[in-house]
């Protein structure tokens, strides 16, 4: 199964060729944003106090084969409204520390991992990809999973046009 | 003006507060006003004093290596409307490193030169879950120059404790489990995990 965090209207969502069985959270996900409470690691770990759309969102996360992160980009990074379904995947963590890459990062609540894939779509010089892509890798070493996939598109078009493929 | 805005998602009691105050006590004699962006939403009020600010300090924490979402929301919404000469960053990382908050400050670099602001200075501070109870980061003096002589520095800043990162790893966990028994949980209740034949998920 794939799990798609995404920001894409719905009429290009609904374009894309998506192959595999999937679960999409997207901008009809009616969600609160992460208020770094921790009651996810500390008083019902692994579970969100907020009991809204958002809830089921790092319960997926373990089940999937697939993240895949389309995203417009901004300054850099995700937009907001992905960043908010990706911040909710904070009791997919365990809040003790493991050293990967010479760095501290999660321990893994789950032992299964998943493949992470990255769509940026929105014109961006070459630093503000740079730092995407920057960002791709690090998030990558945070879920312990293997090196992503990451792709660049000028537009929705264009990432509608190239998956199709 | 200098308008220090807290980016974390908290009310009360958040590092990227402790950091401001200690920051604070470096600019004195300065105009300093205090803002919080906690949510979504930016009164008018706020906004009519924060489109004032000539250097705009922003203190936030990191989110899964970026900016928090309401954060990202709100220099949104802000786009084209705040005209700061300069900006600065500090972004805390729970995790000991201060240079894993190297994507979060470059996000906020961009996004401030999009305003056509310079951006002055950024500190990445590690071990940041602990700043109420360690003392003064050096590098905060540091900022707090810069930003009192409106100057740019070429690079980001980051900083790591004085102290080994096994010993806040161990600190940091048992704080953890001291907070779980706070709330009636025993240490191996932190690795539940959801069961997808469970109708209690």
């Amino acid at each position: 199964m794939d799990l798609i965090l995404h920001d894409l209207d719905e009429q290009s969502f609904s374009t894309l060729p998506w192959l595999n069985t999937h679960i999409a959270f997207g901008p009809n996900t009616r969600l609160h944003y992460c208020e770094g409470c921790f009651d996810c690691w500390v008083k019902t770990p692994g579970r969100c106090k907020l009991k809204d759309e958002g809830y089921a969102i790092p319960h997926k996360l373990s089940q999937a084969e697939r993240l895949i992160i389309v995203t417009k980009l901004f300054h850099g990074g995700p937009s907001p409204m992905v960043k908010r379904l990706i911040d909710r995947c904070l009791p997919f963590f365990h809040p003790y520390f493991a050293i990967r890459n010479g760095e501290m990062h999660h321990k893994e609540r789950y032992p299964q991992s998943f493949k992470l894939v990255f769509r940026f779509y929105g014109s961006a010089g070459p630093a503000e990809k740079d730092l995407a892509l920057g960002w791709a890798l690090a998030m990558a070493v945070n879920c312990n999973t293997p090196q992503p996939e990451v792709h660049f598109y000028e537009n929705v078009s264009d990432l509608v046009m190239e998956v199709a493929k | 003006m200098i308008a220090l805005v807290n980016g974390s998602p908290k009310k009360n009691g958040s590092n990227s507060g402790v950091l401001l105050d200690f920051l604070e006590k470096h600019l004195a004699g300065e105009e300093i006003l205090r803002f919080q962006l906690n949510t979504w939403n930016i009164s008018p009020e706020v906004l009519d004093d924060l489109t004032r600010a000539e250097r705009i300090v922003f203190s936030l924490p990191l989110y899964v290596d970026g900016l928090p979402s309401h954060f990202a929301q709100n220099l949104l919404a802000l786009e084209g409307i705040l005209k700061p000469r300069m900006v600065f960053g500090i972004v805390n990382c729970g995790f000991y490193e201060g240079s894993q908050a190297k994507h979060a400050l470059g996000m906020l670099k961009f996004w401030a030169e999009a305003q056509s602001a310079i951006f002055g200075a950024g500190l990445g501070i590690g071990a940041g879950g602990g700043s109420s109870q360690l003392p003064e980061p050096s590098v905060i003096k540091q900022l707090a120059q810069a930003v009192l002589e409106n100057r740019a520095t070429d690079n980001f800043i980051y900083y790591q404790p004085q102290f080994p990162r096994w010993a806040y790893k161990a600190t940091a966990e048992m704080g953890w489990r001291y907070q779980a028994r706070q709330n009636g949980l025993k240490p191996h209740d932190l690795d539940w995990k959801f069961d997808p034949k469970s109708e209690n998920p």
